[in-house]
């Protein structure tokens, strides 16, 4: 029994020894100094450090790129769970056949490459001069959201007894009224979560950004991915620019870890 | 529950007005689209050329080479995804302190932007700076030019997608196992079944069905893959990692043969959907919820 043990704590770290290190490469990247980072053999635990990184990073590119992504991710996000929950509540409450294959529907997006929809969105946008702003990458992550919002939230509905709901109605209350004074409070965590997964999903989104937007509306992804110049990759501020893209994701799924697997999973897993 | 049209129409109608907008109207828009010649000069009004932008696809050495690539991206990864997914969730589901430590961290790389990992890896897989190639070296093993050499691109490439997403096959089949009866088990192992018995006869046959859902979505999403491949070597070296969407992207917005893209992203969802519903029956499975 001994023995299992301890092969499975060595077998548990390390995957995990394999996960975490390249987050771990990028973040000591992002405080070597300029000598240290291409340095051959690479230097895996840095005795001197700095701030460079960061500072040449945030003055680059903490406009717009950095705000738009907070932005567009945080309102795409809250429009995404307003409308997307009462649909999965409705989806929830309502079953019907055709509620039925409208949730195939909703799962069916899932399966699009994105690059289907993204060359008429472009199109789409420019005709009414949207391209390249946030409004407009905002609408498009909206509908890009909203399959799963819908999808998890009706999961989290669906384990609420309805019977609380029917009584409220019995006592006069509107259906409308049992979404948002009762129904809401007692997803709440779910729908929390579900609104923490969209906006890591939106932060991260790189395709539609990249098509739907120019110089303005540029978020984080984008500028990263344009960082080739000239006079080749420089590894500090990749190292910067990474930690800076994973460390808020990392906070937020913390806060609802509970529910993570779930979402992660669509549903398919209770966690 | 009942209650009016009216309600159903204000809870569910955003959602479908929303999703017909900017879903259902553009996934129609690019069929159009497929069937004119759109340039820059006839955006007002393209000319309809028929079915010339499919037959053009028909023979498109590239566009076919792009698919061979991405299939031989997705098969590999996935299979290395449930192998080393299973793995995963055996040493998850071993009951020893901490487990729900490991649990919380192997979750990290699905949380990560594709575009994030592309850039670790590019890191790693540099070949003088980077630390892999380092312990490969150490191990005796050789250096290994990742990202240069168009023998080793997609591998390179397999492996991101293998780093990034076996986390998500291993906690669909950690679930899976924890949702076992314990009787069959039990009874196995007072007959006197041995460990790899116990696991190929006993265990595997009643996760089965849940790995092959997490293989079937892992092979969905492998068709889309296209941020990790844009910054980890951008098709490159050659054309020996471009795969599919990213040849669509190139037409459509390099070459700016948008109608010759929209027939291109047509063929590919045609094929997506062929292929999910061809593995979808051969598990036996509809559509799981």
């Amino acid at each position: 029994m001994r023995l299992k043990q301890l092969l499975t704590y060595i077998g548990l770290i390390a995957c995990c020894a394999i996960i975490l290190f390249p987050i771990y490469w990028a973040v000591s990247t992002s405080f070597k100094l300029p000598k240290d980072v291409f340095a051959s053999p690479p230097i895996y635990w840095p005795s001197s450090g700095t701030l460079a990184n960061y500072r040449e990073v945030i003055a680059r590119y903490l406009t717009p790129a950095i705000p738009n992504s907070a932005v567009v991710s945080l309102s795409s996000t809250a429009l995404a769970l307003l409308v997307g929950s009462a649909g999965g509540y409705a989806l929830s409450r309502f079953p019907s056949k055709r509620r039925g294959s409208l949730a195939m529907w909703i799962l069916s997006t899932r399966m699009m490459p994105p690059i289907a929809t993204a060359i008429p969105l472009f199109l789409m946008l420019n005709a009414v001069n949207l391209l390249d702003t946030r409004l407009g990458l905002i609408l498009a992550y909206v509908a890009f959201n909203l399959p799963f919002v819908v999808w998890v939230t009706k999961g989290f509905f669906d384990e609420i007894p309805v019977e609380v709901e029917e009584s409220a109605l019995l006592d006069g209350c509107t259906p409308l009224g049992v979404f948002w004074r009762l129904a809401i409070p007692m997803a709440l965590p779910g729908i929390v979560a579900a609104g923490i997964l969209g906006l890591i999903f939106s932060w991260n989104e790189f395709l539609f950004a990249l098509v739907l937007t120019r110089s303005s509306a540029t978020t984080l992804p984008v500028v990263m991915s344009s960082l080739e110049s000239t006079d080749g990759i420089y590894w500090g501020h990749i190292g910067a620019l990474s930690t800076i893209a994973i460390v808020p994701v990392l906070i937020l799924a913390a806060f609802i870890q509970r529910y993570l697997v779930r979402g992660m999973t669509m549903g398919a897993v209770k966690g | 529950m009942r209650a009016g049209w009216k309600e159903k129409a204000i809870l569910l109608g955003p959602t479908v007005a929303w999703l017909v907008a900017f879903s259902v109207f553009p996934l129609l828009y690019t069929l159009d689209l497929a069937f004119r010649q759109w340039s820059i000069f006839t955006r007002e009004n393209p000319p309809w050329v028929g079915f010339e932008n499919f037959r053009n696809l028909l023979f498109d050495g590239r566009f076919w080479s792009s698919l061979k690539t991405t299939l031989l991206y997705v098969g590999s990864s996935v299979t290395a995804e449930v192998i080393l997914g299973v793995g995963l969730a055996l040493l998850l589901w071993q009951p020893v302190r901490g487990s729900r430590i490991f649990r919380a961290i192997v979750v990290v790389p699905m949380l990560l932007s594709p575009v994030v990992a592309g850039y670790l890896f590019r890191m790693l897989f540099h070949e003088t700076a980077g630390p892999l190639n380092h312990l490969l070296a150490m191990a005796g093993l050789g250096r290994v030019n990742w990202l240069s050499d168009p023998s080793w691109a997609l591998a390179a490439a397999i492996l991101v997608d293998v780093w990034q997403w076996t986390p998500f096959v291993g906690i669909l089949a950690l679930a899976a196992l924890e949702s076992l009866p314990a009787e069959p088990l039990e009874a196995a192992r007072v007959d006197g079944a041995g460990n790899w018995h116990l696991f190929r006869h006993v265990i595997l046959p009643a996760i089965a069905h849940v790995v092959w859902v997490a293989a079937i979505l892992r092979m969905v999403d492998g068709l889309r893959v296209f941020d990790v491949i844009f910054v980890l070597t951008h098709g490159g070296p050659g054309v020996s990692t471009e795969v599919a969407s990213l040849y669509t992207y190139l037409v459509g917005f390099k070459s700016f043969n948008l109608s010759y893209a929209a027939a291109m992203s047509y063929g590919l969802v045609l094929i997506a959907l062929g292929l999910v519903r061809f593995l979808a029956r051969g598990a036996g499975v509809t559509q799981h919820k």
